[in-house]
């Protein structure tokens, strides 16, 4: 079994294991960044950024690091189901040939799950790399020169400290302990084994590998109930006062937590809802093949789409963060401005690989469809509007959560600093603010418009070779 | 005389080391029904696609109205496949994400004519090949026969002037298929349109005027059916 299942995994291609491997120990790092972040003593006992040694900030650092992971797994999910229509056909053959559906699995699980376990187990490798890069600084207590740094606290039992350079973002003082590792090594590789598993799990009911023809039901908004949960949650924990205590500080990470999760699940509504919108009006052949995928099989896009809206969100809150340190405060902290470039450096890697995540996307569409596309071009559809029609269907997916999420992001920042702001400061830095903030959102829905471009623009190659008339052949 | 529609002249096709086509010679005429038959392997697909502008031979040349076919670049050869020319496969050519109508609508749409218009033009001629009734259903929700319909609702609706239709009938019963020959026939008689018909079966090439036999890329035989 073990045999059969490293036999397809060769078969399928060296860089997909590759990308399952790469990402599956990226996201395992990012575990173990986050886990020693919530490990250390309230007073740490070496010099780390800000947002890292104070223990009001720490929480919120260490779950913005832990949701870096989403993206990442959502990059998995879609790599995951990279050549499924080739791995269908070859699983639903093993079936043909006597395969239990048990055996069947076990091979998807397998084929999935080896080279997760092998990046999750390089994992604490990509974890120490980054501890040299990005870790605190040991102190000597006494000795150092007396020049400050003020996005960097110093640890409390020392007078005078150095001049730190770099960004220590990660305590070295702690570390997870061996079976913590373990235990984080073994839970991302095994979300790898049962995605693997679940990709193929609809072959137990169809060994022809012939899928459902059926429609299949359309997804439904339940996202926003945890988005209305959140929200509650974030409005009680701030509705008090200013100082947040160890529970409303738990309740507000909850509250994010469920929002980001509501966003997430509601990607296939959202992808359903603006495909369904814009087939009904459109004479345009593009938008109208890009809206008709979507509404026929709206998951794959909406999943992929989805870290776009977290995207969004992150970037509204932190358009009216910077609006408010920039417009209504009288002096700039540089903590603030160093914790801006970090959150902004974030959003944009977390862009990287949404962009990668899409065109993943879109080179499994084109494998899949690729009989459908070279009759269409054999009846003289441009190869063309077979690519607007890919990019249209990129768009409509991710667009509306793009600004959706920003602007929830916005509103949301915007009310829990309104009160405190309006009425200090003059009509001008208001509309400063305001202007500054639209322009935000103007360049996050740019950059995703942008990623969308770079995404669709890699799998032009693909498209041309899945257009080709030797396709017409093919089952 | 009649006149000729598309001509072919010692065309040549290989695919790495296999030669699927050595040195084709031939000509329709406007309003004639060809039929292309052979053993699988032979050729058959590969010389339809080279007389519909599918693919472009390595030698000889291939000529529409007198104009060469495979000297035009690809978008223009794309936009006469689309508008002069009409193309039935054996299966999987509809987009299995747009209804019934939409399918047949592309090619209008593609064409540049307005929603109202494309869809009326769909309908009347889904009607006419009696899938009106299944114009808002998706074509995994058809059976055989009448997703061929459809598709060739599909190929007839910008009025082309040469029908190919590549084992058409492939897929269906031998009452099915005979139904859609009936129909692909009387549809292209109708409007005086010339149709290559690529097929193995000798009852579906028994509906052509003229019969083409050819075997490891070249003719072996050639003669008027009816």
């Amino acid at each position: 079994m073990t045999r059969l299942a490293w036999t397809f995994l060769r078969s399928a291609g060296w860089p997909r294991a590759a990308l399952l491997a790469g990402t599956t120990a990226v996201a395992t790092a990012l575990v173990l960044v986050a886990l020693t972040m919530l490990l250390l003593p309230s007073q740490p006992v070496e010099a780390l950024f800000s947002l890292v040694a104070q223990p009001g900030l720490r929480y919120g650092t260490a779950l913005a690091t832990a949701l870096l992971v989403l993206p990442l797994l959502l990059l998995l999910n879609q790599v995951v189901r990279l050549g499924t229509a080739t791995r269908e056909r070859r699983l639903a053959a093993l079936r043909l040939a006597g395969a239990t559906p048990a055996q069947v699995r076990r091979i998807g699980a397998i084929e999935v799950g080896l080279p997760c376990t092998v990046g999750a187990a390089a994992g604490p490798l990509v974890f120490a790399v980054l501890r040299t890069l990005l870790g605190g600084q040991q102190v000597i207590p006494g000795q150092g020169q007396h020049t400050v740094d003020l996005t960097v606290t110093p640890p409390s039992d020392v007078v005078t400290y150095s001049s730190y350079s770099g960004l220590q973002l990660i305590p070295t003082s702690v570390a997870p302990a061996w079976w913590q590792t373990v235990a984080v090594v073994v839970l991302v590789a095994a979300a790898g084994v049962v995605t693997g598993a679940l990709a193929s799990r609809h072959l137990i009911a169809s060994p022809l590998g012939v899928s459902p023809r059926a429609r299949r039901p359309a997804p439904r908004p339940r996202g926003l109930l945890l988005v209305g949960t959140g929200l509650g949650a974030m409005a009680v924990a701030l509705a008090g006062a200013f100082g947040l205590g160890r529970l409303e500080q738990a309740v507000l990470m909850a509250g994010i937590l469920l929002v980001v999760l509501g966003v997430i699940s509601l990607g296939p509504w959202v992808a359903f809802r603006s495909g369904q919108r814009a087939g009904r009006r459109t004479s345009d052949p593009a938008t109208l093949i890009a809206a008709g995928h979507l509404v026929s099989d709206p998951r794959p896009a909406g999943r992929a789409a989805v870290a776009v809206g977290v995207i969004g969100i992150g970037s509204g809150v932190a358009a009216v963060m910077e609006a408010g340190l920039f417009f209504y405060s009288s002096s700039i902290d540089p903590f603030f401005v160093t914790s801006f470039a970090l959150a902004g450096a974030a959003l944009v890697l977390v862009l990287l690989v949404t962009a990668s995540t899409l065109t993943v996307h879109a080179a499994e569409s084109l494998v899949d469809r690729r009989r459908v596309l070279a009759a269409l071009v054999a009846a003289g559809t441009p190869v063309s509007v077979l690519r607007d029609a890919l990019r249209r269907e990129a768009m409509l997916a991710a667009m509306p959560l793009s600004v959706g999420g920003v602007l929830i992001g916005a509103v949301a920042a915007g009310a829990v600093g309104m009160g405190s702001m309006s009425s200090t400061v003059g009509a001008t830095a208001n509309l400063a603010g305001l202007l500054f903030v639209c322009g935000q959102v103007a360049l996050t829905t740019g950059l995703t418009w942008a990623a969308i471009r770079i995404a669709i623009g890699a799998v032009a190659p693909r498209l041309l070779r899945a257009a080709a008339p030797a396709n017409l052949r093919t089952e | 005389m009649s006149e000729v529609i598309l001509s072919t002249r010692a065309v040549e096709k290989s695919f790495g080391r296999t030669q699927a086509l050595r040195g084709v010679s031939l000509e329709l005429t406007r309003g004639e029904v060809l039929a292309v038959t052979g053993p699988s392997g032979s050729g058959k697909s590969t010389l339809l696609h080279c007389l519909s502008g599918i693919l472009r031979p390595e030698a000889g040349e291939v000529r529409y109205n007198g104009q060469r076919l495979d000297d035009l670049a690809e978008a223009p050869r794309t936009r006469l496949r689309r508008r002069e020319f009409g193309i039935v496969l054996q299966f999987g050519q509809l987009v299995p994400e747009l209804t019934v109508e939409q399918n047949v609508a592309l090619p209008l749409l593609l064409e540049g004519h307005a929603r109202s218009a494309a869809r009326t033009a769909a309908r009347a001629w889904l009607d006419r090949l009696d899938v009106g009734h299944l114009a808002i259903a998706l074509p995994g929700e058809l059976s055989g026969g009448e997703a061929q319909r459809a598709a060739l609702a599909r190929a007839l609706v910008t009025g082309p002037q040469v029908v190919f239709a590549d084992e058409p009938t492939g897929a269906l019963d031998t009452v099915g298929g005979e139904a859609l020959l009936d129909v692909l026939l009387s549809a292209t008689r109708e409007r005086g349109a010339s149709v290559v018909l690529v097929t193995h079966d000798n009852r579906v090439a028994a509906h052509a005027d003229r019969e083409v036999v050819l075997v490891d890329g070249a003719f072996t035989a050639a003669g008027v059916l009816s």
